[in-house]
C-alpha cells in the first residue's frame, strides 16, 4: 500500500480507530474460557518491532489513551502501561535481538503477556487490587496466544500506518 | 560514512508519557470517576456510539459466528442443562403462583415493595467493553433515559450488575462476575446471609456458618439489609459447591449465576436507589 496515499497522522487515526472498532465490535464477542484477547496492545508492539523507543511509546500512549475511554479502570492507566510495554520492546529488540520476521509473533506474544500483568499490577497499584489475583492468567494465556496468531497483519497495519523511522546522519552516508 | 542513528530521545520521550499518565490517573481518582475525565469519557462514548453502531452492524456477525465456533461445546451442554431447568421450572411455576399470591398479601400488610413494583428501563446490550481485566457491558440507554449510576440491573428478573457510568445515550454495567463487585446476598432455603464477591466467573459467597448444611442446587437471593445497594430477594445465583475454608470457621460457597452473563442481549434497569 503507498505510503503518500494518506498522510502519516491521518493513517494513525484510522489505524487507531479501526482496530479499536475491531476490538469492540469483533474480539469482545470472542469469548475464550469467558477471557478475550486485545488486539490494541499489538500497536505500541508494533512500533517498537521498528526499535523506535519514543514512537513505540507514543503510540502507546495514544492507544491506551483511547481505550481508557472505555474502560472503567482509572484514566491513564492502558496510556501508561501500554506506553511502558512499547518502550520495553523496542529496547529489548534494540539491545538484545534484531527481531526477525518469524520471531516477531513470538516477541508480540511475549510483551502481551507482560502487558496484561501490567494492566493487573498497575490496577492493583492504583487502589483496585482485587483486578491482581490469580484468575489474571487465564487473561494473560488468551491474550499472548491470540496475539502472536494475528500479531504478523496488524503488525504490518501499524507499521503502515507509522511509515519509516527517521534516522539522522543518513544525509552523510 | 556516519552510521544512521535514531533521532529521537526515547527516555525522554517515556519520561513525559508516564508524567503525563499519572497526572491523568491522578486527575480520575480525585474525581472519583466523575469531573473533566468522566465528561471526557462520557463525550468520546457518545460521539463514538453512531460509529460503534454502524461498524458493529456489520462486524458483531463475525464476532458472534467466531465466538460460537469457539464456544459450541460449552453451548451445546448448556443447552442440554437448560432444558432440564426448563422442565423444572415449569413444575415449580405452579408451586410458586401459589407462593407469590401469599407473598403479595404478606407485602401488602406490611407496605412493602417487591422487585416486579420498581419501574424499570429496557435496554439492550450494545456490547462489552475492551478490558481484560474488567466484567461489564454496554447498553443503549443513558441519563436521557432516566438511568443513573449505582441502579441494579436484571435479566428476566435476577439481578446481572449496577450502572457504573452514565453518559447521555449509553450507560456501563458492571456485571456480578467482576472481581471490583460485591453483593449482599441471603441462601433462600437456609436464609444465611453472606457477601457474593465475583472471580471472574461464578460468585463466591464467603462466611457461611460452617454448621450450616448447604446443597448443591440452593437458590440465593439478594439479602436488601439495611443500606443494601439492591432490593431484596432478586434471585442472584444457585449453589455449585460449598467448602469449609482453611481455618474451618466459616464456609466458602461458590455460586454459578441464574443468567449466563457471556450472552446478554436485553436488560432492565431498575429506578431503584438504596434509602
Amino acid at each position: 500500500m503507498n505510503e503518500q496515499f494518506l498522510s502519516r497522522p491521518v493513517r494513525v487515526v484510522l489505524v487507531m480507530l479501526v482496530l479499536l472498532e475491531v476490538q469492540l465490535q469483533v474480539i469482545d464477542g470472542i469469548r475464550i474460557g469467558g477471557r478475550h484477547p486485545l488486539i490494541l496492545l499489538l500497536i505500541p508492539i508494533g512500533a517498537a518491532l521498528e526499535g523506535d523507543g519514543s514512537r513505540a511509546a507514543v503510540a502507546g500512549f495514544g492507544a491506551g489513551l483511547l481505550l481508557d475511554l472505555f474502560l472503567e479502570t482509572p484514566f491513564g492507566l492502558c496510556a501508561l502501561v501500554f506506553a511502558i510495554v512499547g518502550y520495553g520492546v523496542a529496547a529489548f529488540e534494540r539491545g538484545v535481538i534484531r527481531a526477525d520476521k518469524w520471531l516477531q509473533p513470538a516477541v508480540a506474544g511475549v510483551a502481551s503477556a507482560v502487558g496484561v500483568i501490567g494492566l493487573g499490577a498497575a490496577a492493583a497499584l492504583f487502589g483496585q487490587p482485587e483486578y491482581f489475583r490469580l484468575s489474571l492468567i487465564s487473561s494473560v494465556a488468551v491474550v499472548a496466544v491470540t496475539n502472536v496468531i494475528i500479531a504478523t497483519p496488524v503488525v504490518w497495519f501499524v507499521r503502515w500506518a507509522l511509515g519509516p523511522v527517521a534516522v539522522q546522519g543518513a544525509m552523510h552516508a | 560514512m556516519v552510521a544512521p542513528r535514531r533521532t529521537s530521545r526515547p527516555r525522554f520521550t517515556l519520561g513525559l508519557i508516564v508524567l503525563t499518565a499519572l497526572t491523568l490517573i491522578t486527575l480520575d481518582y480525585r474525581a472519583n470517576g466523575g469531573g473533566v475525565t468522566g465528561s471526557v469519557r462520557g463525550a468520546a462514548r457518545t460521539v463514538l456510539s453512531p460509529v460503534g453502531d454502524a461498524v458493529g452492524f456489520v462486524l458483531t456477525p463475525i464476532g458472534n459466528t467466531v465466538g460460537g465456533v469457539l464456544d459450541f461445546g460449552r453451548v451445546r451442554n448448556e443447552n442440554a442443562r437448560l432444558r432440564d431447568e426448563l422442565a423444572r421450572a415449569r413444575s415449580d411455576v405452579i408451586e410458586a403462583q401459589d407462593a407469590k399470591r401469599q407473598l403479595k398479601t404478606a407485602l401488602d400488610e406490611l407496605n412493602l415493595s417487591v422487585a416486579g413494583d420498581i419501574p424499570s428501563v429496557p435496554a439492550r446490550v450494545t456490547g462489552g467493553t475492551p478490558s481484560v481485566l474488567q466484567f461489564t457491558i454496554e447498553i443503549d440507554k443513558g441519563s436521557g433515559d432516566g438511568i443513573a449510576r449505582d441502579m441494579p440491573v436484571v435479566s428476566g428478573g435476577a439481578l446481572i450488575g449496577k450502572i457504573v457510568s452514565v453518559s447521555s445515550s449509553r450507560s456501563t454495567v458492571r456485571l456480578l462476575s467482576d472481581p471490583s463487585l460485591s453483593v449482599g446476598v441471603r441462601l433462600s432455603r437456609t436464609g444465611d446471609l453472606g457477601v457474593a464477591t465475583g472471580d471472574g466467573g461464578d460468585l463466591v459467597m464467603s462466611l457461611v456458618e460452617p454448621a450450616t448444611e448447604v446443597r448443591r442446587g440452593d437458590s440465593a437471593v439478594t439479602s436488601g439489609l439495611q443500606q443494601s445497594e439492591y432490593p431484596s430477594d432478586l434471585p442472584v445465583g444457585t449453589v455449585r459447591s460449598a467448602t469449609h475454608d482453611s481455618t474451618g470457621l466459616a464456609q466458602s460457597v461458590r455460586l454459578h449465576t441464574v443468567v449466563n452473563l457471556r450472552r446478554l442481549s436485553f436488560v432492565r434497569v431498575l429506578q431503584w436507589s438504596p434509602e
